[in-house]
């Protein structure tokens, strides 16, 4: 048994209408200053409660242990708070089976992590999903910032760098 | 006794982070903590009924309304906060 890894997002994904979560190359964020590696971070503001929706295919060998992670920082060097982030999905599966079209999730997994303690740093909190997956499912999930909970005391924006499905083989 | 929503909170806290590095250590609960007390002396009695008498004495004998006056400290703060941001 192996275990693997895919990056889910955030490229690709979308964000919702709020306004307060959006994609930006990693150089134009505040506190970066050697503007040499400039990939796109989805940026989560630090004023309301953002979503950014995505989608992945659960690998061929998928067998068990899924686990999803969030490889972050915080922006402006703030090293002092915590944030909260979640994942939502549901699995899609079957061949003319289960509709896209759902009205919710199947199950929603939050995470409180503290802000890094060097400037820039990055962040891989984990979070266990329950055994819903099968290899060749469709599964559409949520990215979330809850910065109006009162456990995200990070005055700062998120920048995700990726999100990651882990998950173990045969 | 706050007066902003906690949008404008959110927004009015990252705009003075967007300028200050690191936060200058502050958690969030700091800041609001920080900003909210703004908010109660801006709102107090004591600072709006100064003000109310410092523009009756200045336009005496007019008298402006409540509005008029409102208008015309938002007008003053804002030229006058321009120069803190």
């Amino acid at each position: 048994m192996a275990t693997h890894e895919i990056s889910i997002g955030p490229d690709g994904c979308v964000p919702d209408s709020t306004g307060s979560v959006y994609f930006q190359p990693l150089d134009v964020c505040t506190g970066i200053t050697n503007d040499v590696f400039k990939h796109i971070v989805a940026v989560f503001d630090d004023v309301v409660d953002t979503k950014l929706y995505g989608r992945f295919v659960v690998p061929q060998n998928y067998v068990g242990t899924p686990v999803f992670k969030f490889a972050w920082t915080s922006d402006n060097g703030v090293n002092t708070g915590n944030v909260v982030l979640g994942l939502a999905y549901r699995t899609v599966g079957g061949d003319d089976t289960t509709s896209l079209d759902q009205a919710t999730a199947e199950e929603s997994l939050t995470v409180t992590d503290a802000a890094p303690g060097t400037d820039n740093f990055r962040l891989i909190p984990t979070v266990a999903a329950a055994a819903n997956f099968a290899a060749g499912e469709t599964v559409q999930f949520i990215i979330s910032r809850t910065p109006t909970s009162g456990s995200d005391t990070m005055a700062a924006r998120v920048l995700l760098v990726d999100m990651i499905f882990q998950y173990a083989d045969a | 006794m706050a007066i902003l929503t906690v949008q404008e909170l959110g927004m009015t806290r990252q705009e003075w982070c967007d300028g200050t590095p690191g936060a200058a250590g502050l958690s969030k609960p700091q800041l609001n903590a920080a900003m909210q007390a703004v908010e109660d002396i801006l709102v107090g009695a004591a600072l709006q009924s100064a003000i109310s008498n410092a523009i009756n004495t200045a336009t005496s004998p007019i008298t402006l309304s409540v509005t008029e006056k409102r208008r015309l400290v938002a007008f003053v703060l804002r030229r006058k906060t321009e120069r803190d941001r």
